[in-house]
């Protein structure tokens, strides 16, 4: 079944448009977890749980992208999750590492966080990641946003893990002088 | 602005470019095709087939690749690189990633600049782990024991396996086993409990793992899980063998192309296509549940290379007649050792690592070395060895590249596990809470090469010793020309590979 025929399953109320997201997108939805938590339970959990949130969210909301719609939805659950968790019991995920490495992107000097629009930070990100080369611009969605491992991502884009790594390292930095251009630090 | 809140800022990216990873399709060569030298060895536990309507109508099944008993030695010059530098296979559409550690990660034990105050920290950290390997040998050295003897004693081929992958594949199983069956498999590990276990692979993997400049020794595990529902699988259970394990974990169609593909291309990732041609004959069919693979790769370069302008055509004894080979050569001040039955010594590589050759008396089988307690107490600690001098060894040896492939089935089944083999008895409680039919392994087996050349050899990290020198020394004639055994030693004493060879030219 195609996505925007399983979207008007949830707008008709009809539950099989559960059943028809975990076929399609359940063991990706599963692995986007399981990249965050590092943790089957709570895993198999989240997902169930953006099931639910799918549900009560269409209608009114009508995804263009779903697969893209519920990853979101998922990212969003598990990294509440993680975030949740004691510092003691944050396993060492796949994300975990990203967000170490995100550590090369904040700009210099402190900005205030109440003055932080996120919206507007993911735009600027969106328009940063726009500019670069597809390749590189897939390995950097790949790594931070689904915190797929460095061999994951070598696997995807048929490359090496070496590749991936100085990529991403010099996407980083670029990223960084982006915002700081973009008035991201004081 | 903290990373958290460029983390929230990603997860809000346009709903287009996430949409345009997804829906991103490449194709490539496997990264093999270019593929440069090594050895490497997988074990592969594939199994736990479920028998459809409980053992009645059964579905035909193919042949198990455990049947396959084989050991050859190659005369192509099949060369392999590590994983992490190669190219990687890239995922069907049907086949999820659930869990890929960063085997990298583990092994970052390059040597920071000397003098700086990393290296210090860097040194020290090494010693840390190496204690802590020697301290955690308990049980090792029985099970090497058990298992070069019922390995390697028989047989008239060249043969070859890892003692240490077969011990990590059969501690993965192990957690995946409960009540005797996973009783029997602690028992033959010479554990007490999971507990213990854990602790001793997780210092193995911590002192075992390494790639940088000097060699490479990695070890990898992964699981490949079914997508239908005949099993549920055990989430505590999968999120131990991840944590614990570094296990990669995939979830596919079994039986289907697209996963059989990525499950061969997992083990030649992780054994740098050094065994690419028995990898191909291992298969999920439709009846399986659920298969471990476990692999370990190496390579190691000689402290002193030796040089190709010496090499020479010689002639080896071996058990079915004389054979002329390429004998390599060297002089060097090095240990010799000796036994009742043997004369022994060994060559060094730049990882710390080393390779002992045995090589039997005139008139004494090679097989007898593997049970010999001497040969034990060389590879269990050299320096309590009392028979070994340091001489001048004028060494001749020959090049030889063996693959084994074994059926480890009946040599488990010998050793006492024998459980896990039976429908009946088989007790997989530790990774399954619902199967629809009962559930044994239904194969286990074990593919190894080890390649020695004028560059270096198969190798692993080991403890690095000094070899001291005092006093005037003597010159020895160590020619291995007739059937010698082999072991390579990596750190904290782990025997990496053993094998005998027969015949350099098989």
């Amino acid at each position: 079944m195609d996505d925007n025929r399983i979207v008007e399953l949830y707008w008709q109320r009809d539950e099989a448009a559960i059943t028809q997201t975990k076929d399609r997108y359940g063991d990706r939805l599963l692995a986007v977890a399981q990249h965050i938590l590092a943790d089957w339970t709570e895993s198999e959990e989240t997902v169930n749980d953006t099931y639910l949130r799918a549900w009560n969210t269409m209608p009114p909301h009508r995804p263009v992208h779903l697969c893209a719609f519920l990853s979101k939805i998922t990212r969003e659950l598990s990294i509440d999750r993680y975030r949740r968790r004691t510092a003691e019991k944050r396993l060492p995920s796949q994300y975990a590492l990203s967000l170490e490495e995100l550590g090369d992107c904040v700009p210099g000097g402190r900005q205030p966080e109440e003055d932080l629009d996120v919206s507007l930070l993911a735009r600027a990100i969106g328009d940063y990641l726009a500019g670069l080369a597809p390749r590189a611009r897939e390995a950097f969605v790949r790594r931070y946003f689904f915190a797929e491992s460095l061999q994951e991502i070598a696997a995807q884009l048929g490359t090496t893990v070496p590749w991936v790594k100085s990529t991403l390292h010099r996407t980083r930095k670029g990223l960084r002088t982006y915002l700081e251009k973009e008035g991201y630090s004081i | 602005m903290n990373r958290e809140q460029l983390s929230d800022a990603i997860g809000r990216l346009d709903d287009s470019i996430i949409e345009s990873v997804m829906q991103s399709t490449r194709s490539r060569r496997p990264w093999w095709y270019a593929a440069v030298a090594v050895a490497a060895c997988v074990c592969v536990l594939v199994g736990c087939l479920l028998a459809i309507n409980g053992g009645g109508d059964k579905p035909p099944v193919e042949p198990p690749v455990g049947d396959i008993s084989t050991t050859t030695t190659t005369t192509d010059t099949t060369t392999a690189t590590t994983a992490t530098t190669t190219t990687m296979q890239k995922l069907p559409s049907r086949v999820f990633a659930m869990a890929t550690p960063d085997y990298l990660c583990l092994a970052q034990n390059r040597e920071p600049d000397y003098g700086s105050d990393e290296y210090y920290e860097w040194q020290e950290e090494q010693k840390q782990k190496r204690e802590q390997l020697e301290q955690n040998a308990d049980g090792m050295t029985a099970f090497y024991a058990d298992t070069m003897a019922a390995l390697l004693r028989d047989g008239t081929e060249n043969r070859v396996f890892s003692p240490l992958n077969l011990y990590v594949a059969l501690s993965m199983l192990a957690e995946t086993a409960g009540g005797d069956s996973r009783q029997q498999i602690l028992n033959f590990l010479g554990q007490e409990d999971l507990a213990a276990l854990r602790q001793k692979n997780k210092v193995l993997w911590e002192g075992v793992c390494r790639d940088d400049d000097q060699g490479v020794c990695l070890l990898g595990n992964s699981l490949w899980l079914a997508q239908d529902d005949r099993a549920e699988y055990n989430l505590d259970t999968l999120t131990n063998l991840a944590q614990q394990y570094y296990a990669a974990a995939y979830r596919g169609d079994m039986g289907s192309e697209d996963y059989n593909g990525v499950l061969r291309g997992w083990i030649n990732d992780h054994t740098g296509g050094l065994l690419s041609r028995q990898a191909e004959s291992v298969k999920l069919d439709s009846a399986t549940a659920l298969a471990l693979v476990s692999t370990l790769y190496f390579r190691g370069e000689w402290i002193d290379e030796f040089k190709e302008e010496n090499n020479r055509e010689g002639v080896f004894h071996a058990a079915t007649g004389d054979v002329t080979c390429t004998m390599m050569y060297q002089e060097k001040v090095s240990y010799v050792y000796t036994g009742d039955r043997f004369t022994a010594t060994s060559l060094n590589m730049k990882n710390g690592c080393g390779i002992y050759i045995f090589l039997p008396n005139e008139g004494e089988s090679v097989a007898s070395l593997v049970s010999d307690p001497q040969v034990l107490t060389i590879l269990e600690s050299t320096k309590t060895y009392e028979d070994r001098e340091s001489v001048n060894v004028y060494l001749t040896l020959p090049k030889f590249d063996v693959v084994s492939d074994m059926d480890l089935s009946n040599h488990l089944t010998q050793m006492g596990i024998t459980d896990v083999f039976d429908a009946e008895k088989a007790d997989f409680t530790g990774i399954f809470t619902k199967q629809s039919d009962p559930v044994k392994l239904d194969h286990v087996r074990q593919a190894a090469r080890v390649t020695v050349d004028e560059k270096g050899v198969t190798a692993a990290s080991f403890t690095w010793m000094e070899y001291g020198m005092g006093g005037p020394i003597e010159n020895v004639e160590f020619t291995v020309d007739r059937p010698f055994m082999f072991a390579i030693i990596g750190p904290g004493k782990t025997i990496l590979f053993a094998g005998i060879i027969e015949n350099p030219n098989e």
